[in-house]
């Protein structure tokens, strides 16, 4: 496949049957690989179409900084971006990230405000506010209120599924900014009413639940409930055992996020196959597993995986 | 109701509260012909109605630092009522005149119950139920 830049090779991913975790020939998962974007993660969509956004509406000049609240994929994929259009980039990011993230920001010439482990992203979007109105001439692009976030699933990712996989009966994801399920949610709607629009959202240790009061918790403002048909939250032990079986079943390296998804996924798909129901089952991998091989949680116990995730931001 | 939860097998202490309860117990049990799951069974044959509720950091100073605390109801509305017996200010926190509040999230074996029936969702013995602040992803 030809593309005439790197930025228009986005999108257009493969989506891949899974023979041995799939629980019948009726009941079939897929999984669409997102880690083939260009910075390695379905974040390229989002910002793509957030940076082109801001252009149009002529609100990113020459050499403007950028500024954004980000626990990792959505800095990194907008670091590239940035860099290819000659802005410069400052993320926040939380403190309790792996350092693979560090580094690739770095690499790409961001410069990175940590914030604080405690709080988790709530504590970062709270930070980059602070520093956006100290810094007015900074623009910030926030992905969880950016309705180009969701439009990019709604004009691709949506379609790509619904060309790929037309028996479509579920549609799994993971829920950050929201953006995936909402723009996927939106188009499916459309065209396929009666597909099931399922969030897996993870459920991280204590540390980042540890607001000072419950005033303090967020909702992204793109979210719409509506969209959606259910919502699990799925903790890290699950998250790790799915990752896991992902690899040893079905060859697919991935981030934790993306076992969160699978046993979302895996949960529906055996709910299915015991009522008898046909199902295609589409799920998101987010990205790689590349970024947390240095917390170490791919081998080993369960146990001595979980306690190193622990407290971590591993989605 | 069917979670996704990888350790639902959830050991319940036997109570001294719960054999109090027992007799009002037994008439729900007989009333709604139940089949008694084993794991429910008191030694004296008594079957009680008992939930697991994950607290979050934020709401430990109402239940004494507690992590875990059991309640007992058939909806999520009965359990709240249940907890406000037991720890007073805690419904406060979670509900406000619309329902559950906008930062709240509550959980009955992993599901998020604002996608079951919100407060009215039944709620089965040995569920596990989770209460969340909302917190921001990505």
């Amino acid at each position: 496949m030809r593309f005439n830049s790197l930025l228009d090779s986005v999108g257009q991913t493969p989506l891949i049957g899974l023979p041995t975790l799939s629980p019948s020939a009726d009941v079939r998962l897929w999984a669409k690989l997102e880690d083939r974007n260009p910075t390695g993660s379905i974040k390229d969509r989002a910002i793509l179409s957030m940076v082109n956004q801001a252009e149009r509406d002529g609100n990113l000049q020459p050499g403007a900084t950028l500024l954004e609240p980000t626990s990792g994929n959505t800095g990194i994929a907008l670091a590239m971006i940035a860099k290819l259009r000659g802005y410069q980039l400052v993320c926040v990011m939380p403190e309790n990230t792996s350092p693979e993230r560090t580094s690739l920001l770095t690499m790409w010439g961001a410069r990175i405000i940590y914030s604080s482990a405690v709080g988790g992203s709530n504590e970062a979007v709270r930070v980059a506010k602070v520093v956006a109105a100290e810094n007015p001439d900074w623009v910030m692009l926030y992905q969880y209120g950016n309705p180009a976030n969701a439009q990019a699933h709604y004009d691709t990712t949506g379609p790509e599924l619904l060309a790929d996989l037309p028996t479509l009966t579920h549609f799994v994801a993971g829920l950050g900014t929201t953006g995936t399920l909402m723009g996927v949610g939106r188009y499916l709607r459309e065209h396929r009413p009666e597909v099931k629009i399922v969030a897996a959202e993870p459920r991280y240790g204590e540390l980042v639940y540890g607001l000072r009061n419950l005033d303090e918790g967020f909702v992204p403002e793109i979210y719409d409930e509506s969209l959606l048909s259910s919502r699990f939250s799925v903790g890290g032990r699950d998250a790790i055992r799915r990752t896991r079986e992902l690899m040893d079943l079905e060859g697919i390296f991935a981030g934790f996020s993306t076992g969160a998804i699978l046993h979302a996924a895996l949960g529906i798909a055996e709910k299915a196959k015991r009522a008898g129901d046909r199902a295609d089952i589409a799920f998101i991998v987010c990205d790689g597993g590349w970024k947390y091989l240095s917390t170490g949680a791919y081998g080993g116990s369960l146990d001595d995986a979980e306690s190193a995730l622990e407290g971590q931001l591993w989605a | 109701m069917t979670g996704l939860s990888s350790d639902s097998c959830k050991v319940l202490a036997g109570t001294l509260a719960a054999r109090e309860r027992g007799i009002f117990v037994l008439i729900v049990v007989v009333s709604q012909l139940k089949v008694v799951n084993p794991r429910n069974v008191e030694s004296t044959g008594v079957k009680f109605m008992s939930v697991e509720v994950r607290v979050p950091t934020i709401l430990r100073p109402l239940t004494g630092g507690a992590k875990v605390v059991t309640a007992k109801g058939e909806t999520l509305a009965a359990v709240v009522a249940d907890l406000e017996g037991t720890y007073p200010g805690i419904g406060e926190r979670l509900l406000d005149d619309s329902g559950l509040r906008r930062f709240v999230n509550v959980y009955i074996n992993d599901e998020d119950v604002r996608f079951l029936a919100g407060l009215q969702t039944k709620v089965a013995d040995q569920d596990s139920i989770t209460i969340l602040p909302a917190v921001a992803g990505g």
